[in-house]
């Protein structure tokens, strides 16, 4: 069984008023890449806040390898590298001396891991340049640069394709990907770019004002997403009671609209149009379709803002 | 903690504030024995023009060693909310304390570096411009300078705190000022009525260095001119140093940065 990097049990955070986090269980896996998802306020940032250690939580159990105590949890942190919100860099100091400003305060030998982490990010060509006088998107790739230092085994990534161009998106996730497959390095990344976590994560969680709606792996995520036909009916109450009787197991959801959504479809297509008129219900469309993660995402919304 | 006093000392020596806060502090001392020296050029028997007017300013004024060092640490440490840094050291592994620890570590020393030079332009510039009689004026510099030097370290240990704890300078300022002055002078006032607070408010620097030190041109009655006197500068100053220290544990063990 793979090791625990991350074990959140019932954990809440409150500021004041509000209740940021509520009793969240997030598990993350040695060498899992977590992609973490959620609107503006939904908790994500206060989550990773929590794992580096800047603020306290107020109930529930956070652990990082196995430690729980504060002072264990200080020296596993040694053990990471993070982003969080922007990366934090002094902006009269060269891109190099930044780096190595970090480089002795982790303690990591040879100098040569400077020359190695900024090519790896490439700014080898910006090394002298102010980190003042830095793009946004090249703050990024710096705050990537200063987690990378020393191989740690797990990078906490809060948003951190923000302000980068395309190519630089690429460039980051193939480097996250590499990272992850060669090195082993475990990744807890959130993100408002869905489509871009779909093309890394391998385990997901979703988090809507506070509370974890969800949390799957990729290949679960790829099944409920695998494909579901809507058929809008004339009458969508006697189809569904059909499909229960003549279609056992089946796996439905009755929309707005008459439309009902049938998941994982065991049957082509033609058969529940059959059903439908087979028993004088009307058809009025039909449709085979796959979900992304953005549909899916917003699906779990809708359906967590029901039940919270 | 000793790989982040490395990294401080590294990122202190490879920017620019430190040299910028002992070079305006130092211009300012020349700036002020220039001034004396051209009023001796263009005024006839002006009486101030002498190493011993220039140096009793500081003398007369020891408060003014514990500003500098509110003055160092804010040029060096005031930035870390802004930039974002202080969440990276934490991040890092780096607990509140040891944090904390450094910077104190680091602004003291980089202030009592930053002190040297400023003193040797101030006493060489002043001995270079200004007619000298006699070492006195010297001596009675360096010796309530050494005697106030944990005094300024309590004042150098009470910015960091204070750092740590407020994100504008203005704020640490205005707390820096509220603490080391305005405390002082309402406990000197109350002391005026009560005996309890006015043997505390003695033993307060701001206050000793205001009352119990008189510097002229017909001569020096300080505090230090006294074995007593030297071990109350001494022993207020680490008292200080201890206060401001464990206070600024207890206020930064538990912040969360945001």
């Amino acid at each position: 069984m793979k090791e625990h990097v991350i074990e959140a049990r019932s954990v809440t955070k409150k500021y004041k008023d509000v209740t940021a986090l509520r009793d969240v269980d997030i598990t993350v896996k040695r060498g899992d890449i977590y992609g973490l998802i959620g609107d503006n306020g939904a908790g994500k940032t206060t989550f990773l806040k929590l794992l580096t250690g800047q603020i306290y939580t107020s109930g529930g159990e956070l652990k990082l390898f196995g430690a729980y105590s504060e002072k264990e949890l200080e020296q596993n942190r040694k053990r990471t590298g993070a982003i969080v919100e922007e990366p934090g860099l002094y902006p009269k100091l060269s891109v190099e001396k930044n780096l190595e400003y970090y480089r002795i305060q982790k303690g990591i030998p040879g100098k040569n891991q400077i020359e190695e982490t900024l090519k790896s990010v490439g700014l080898w060509d910006k090394r002298k340049r102010k980190c003042g006088a830095l793009s946004m998107g090249m703050k990024q790739r710096m705050g990537l640069a200063i987690a990378l230092l020393g191989e740690p085994e797990l990078l906490i990534l809060d948003e951190p394709i923000n302000g980068l161009d395309p190519s630089g998106i690429i460039e980051m996730r193939n480097l996250l990907l590499k990272l992850n497959r060669e090195k082993n390095i475990t990744i807890i990344i959130s993100s408002h770019i869905l489509s871009e976590l779909e093309q890394i994560a391998t385990v997901y969680g979703f988090l809507s004002r506070g509370w974890l709606l969800r949390e799957l792996t990729a290949e679960k995520l790829h099944e409920d997403c695998a494909g579901y036909l809507e058929i809008k009916v004339s009458d969508p109450e006697r189809y569904a009671a059909l499909l229960e009787k003549e279609m056992e197991g089946v796996q439905y959801q009755v929309m707005p609209d008459f439309q009902i959504r049938i998941q994982n479809p065991q049957f082509p297509a033609e058969a529940y149009s059959g059903l439908a008129s087979g028993h004088g219900i009307g058809i009025v469309g039909l449709e085979q379709k796959q979900m992304s993660l953005e549909e899916y995402y917003m699906d779990l919304k809708e359906r967590g803002k029901l039940s919270c | 903690m000793l790989n982040y006093l490395k990294s401080e000392f590294y990122r202190i020596l490879h920017g620019r504030e430190i040299y910028w806060a002992t070079a305006v502090l130092a211009g300012l001392t020349v700036l002020m024995n220039l001034t004396l020296f051209a009023f001796d050029r263009l005024t006839p028997d002006f009486p101030y023009s002498t190493v011993a007017f220039s140096l009793n300013m500081l003398t007369g004024s020891m408060s003014m060693l514990l500003m500098a060092g509110l003055i160092i640490v804010v040029f060096l440490f005031s930035d870390e909310y802004k930039n974002g840094t202080l969440k990276n050291a934490i991040s890092f592994g780096i607990s509140r304390n040891a944090f904390f620890t450094g910077k104190c570590i680091v602004c003291a020393a980089a202030a009592f570096l930053s002190m040297l030079v400023i003193m040797a332009v101030y006493i060489g510039g002043a001995f270079l411009l200004l007619k000298s009689e006699g070492s006195l004026p010297l001596r009675q510099l360096l010796k309530g300078t050494a005697v106030n030097l944990p005094a300024a370290v309590a004042s150098v240990v009470l910015a960091s705190a204070l750092c740590c704890r407020f994100k504008k300078e203005a704020t640490v300022g205005l707390w820096w000022i509220g603490i080391m002055g305005g405390v002082p002078t309402v406990c000197f006032f109350l002391g005026l009525k009560i005996e309890s607070i006015e043997r505390i408010s003695e033993w307060m620097p701001w206050n000793y260095l205001k009352y119990e030190v008189s510097v002229n041109m017909s001569g020096y009655s300080c505090l230090w001119d006294t074995p007593e006197g030297v071990a109350k500068c001494l022993i207020a100053g680490t008292i200080g140093i201890l206060v401001f220290y464990v206070g600024g544990i207890l206020a930064f063990h538990k912040k969360e940065i945001e």
